[in-house]
């Protein structure tokens, strides 16, 4: 049977290149679809995890909505009942009150400038931010891409980067950029369908799927997790609808 | 013409004398590694490229090294009267700064149509979203694709897509290839379709499962 491999070793220590990866078939697609059930599962089973960052719930709640009323319409034509595929309804629903405040502890995407150093987990809290509010297109594109090219050439996320946005400073092992990336990805990818954010999103979520709990635990919201997962996994679903002679397990 | 020994190398050289379109002088890039690069299917101990020019009687030099950037291969390709140089590299392997200044133009052909699909496996991205892959040709600048456009086709997704990296992707570069070079004969000067190269979205090597299901995609 054929396997998964990308999220068999670490890939924080070894990043995969995915240069010229080989043709393995249809079943190929169903060990993909096999490995990010398993995780789903994995991350669910511990998903009733407080949250450490209060933003972590925010992010969660809004994203889920919107997440929501967007799969709803693309399924609508091929599978209606998707929520049934990733078993939607048991995905976790915070239940504290969300802080009215939490405007104030981001800061704005115009506040931050190519010229400077930047602070990945602050662009990242306020690109989200900006997606879930659907506010400054042009600038969420302009610095989602600054990441996304960053991210691919290095496979890494750095605590900051310099004025010109190059090569990237500090530690490049905290977790919580790595979700907070998935996510804004996430959310990007529904919006636009520009593939070339799901295959970023993929890569990630593979790197996340590689790390043992306890690297993930302390600084990444798992019920997170599981929904930046489902996320991925239905709109890989979706394209694959189009897939001739499809035989899905 | 500079040329490594790639798949897409030797359907550029058939192409380009089939079409009676040779050029005045090659310069050959050889893997003398056991493993393949970038680009090569298998590689060519006995050197068919090598064969092929000969019988078409097209002179060529064998580079000291498979490095484009190195100094030994700068010097040779400045020292050369030629003012263009069709380029056909290893994969992945980009221009510095060293060679785009010798004052030479380096004609490349990309594999996708721009602007809208700049950077790495941009075929199988246009595969899943319009089912179609392109081709454009460029000269090189030290903006990844961003170069002036002289040509850029789009084309029917092939019947069998498991062949696209060696086959139908060279097939498609070399097509454009073929048109820019009768173009340039011609009218005795290269123009362009779309000078202002700007813009457009840039790619990066696509996740396997992304290129299993452009693989797998209906026709």
């Amino acid at each position: 049977m054929t396997g998964y491999t990308y999220t068999e070793v670490n890939c924080l220590e070894k990043p995969h290149k995915y240069t010229y990866t080989p043709y393995l078939g249809i079943e190929f697609i169903n060990a993909y679809f096999r490995d990010r059930l398993k995780n789903i599962r994995r991350f669910k089973l511990q998903d009733r995890q407080p949250y450490k960052h209060e933003i972590d719930s925010y992010f969660y709640h809004e994203s889920k909505r919107q997440f929501e009323v967007i799969l709803d319409n693309a399924f609508c034509q091929v599978d209606e009942s998707w929520r049934s595929l990733v078993n939607w309804e048991d995905l976790f629903t915070p239940q504290e009150s969300i802080s009215t405040s939490i405007n104030d502890k981001i800061e704005t995407i115009t506040s931050f400038n190519i010229e400077s150093e930047i602070n990945t987990e602050k662009l990242l809290s306020s690109l989200i931010f900006s997606q879930l509010n659907i506010e400054n297109e042009e600038l969420i594109k302009e610095w989602l891409d600054r990441l996304v090219q960053r991210f691919e050439v290095t496979k890494k996320l750095y605590e900051t980067y310099p004025a010109g946005f190059r090569k990237g400073q500090g530690i490049k092992d905290n977790i919580r950029l790595y979700w907070l990336f998935s996510l804004m990805l996430a959310l990007y990818y529904v919006r636009t369908t520009n593939i070339k954010y799901l295959s970023a999103l993929l890569k990630v979520s593979d790197l996340l799927c590689s790390l043992s709990d306890d690297i993930l635990v302390s600084e990444t919201p798992l019920q997170g997790l599981s929904l930046i997962l489902s996320i991925e996994f239905l709109n890989i679903k979706l394209l694959s609808y189009n897939v001739q002679e499809a035989v899905f397990e | 013409m500079v040329a490594a020994d790639t798949t897409r190398t030797q359907y550029y050289i058939k192409e380009i004398i089939k079409h009676k379109l040779l050029p005045n002088y090659i310069l050959l890039l050889l893997n003398n590694d056991k493993d393949l690069l970038p680009g090569q299917s298998k590689s060519r101990i006995d050197n068919e490229l090598a064969m092929l020019l000969e019988k078409a009687n097209i002179q060529y030099d064998i580079a000291p090294n498979s490095d484009i950037n190195s100094s030994e291969v700068v010097g040779m390709i400045s020292n050369r009267p030629e003012p263009v140089f069709i380029f056909s590299g290893f994969g992945g392997v980009l221009l510095h700064n060293n060679i785009l200044e010798v004052g030479k133009k380096f004609l490349h052909v990309h594999g996708g149509y721009l602007p809208n699909y700049k950077g790495s496996t941009t075929n199988y991205y246009s595969l899943i979203e319009e089912n179609t892959i392109g081709a454009s040709s460029i000269f090189l600048t030290k903006e990844i694709d961003c170069g002036p456009v002289l040509i850029r086709r789009k084309f029917p997704a092939p019947k069998d897509r498991t062949k696209l990296d060696h086959i139908y992707d060279s097939e498609a570069r070399s097509k454009v290839l073929i048109e820019t070079l009768n173009n340039y004969v011609k009218s005795g000067s290269w123009d362009f379709e779309l000078e202002n190269n700007l813009g457009g979205e840039t790619f990066y090597i696509i996740h396997p499962v992304l290129k299993h299901l452009a693989i797998l995609g209906k026709n």
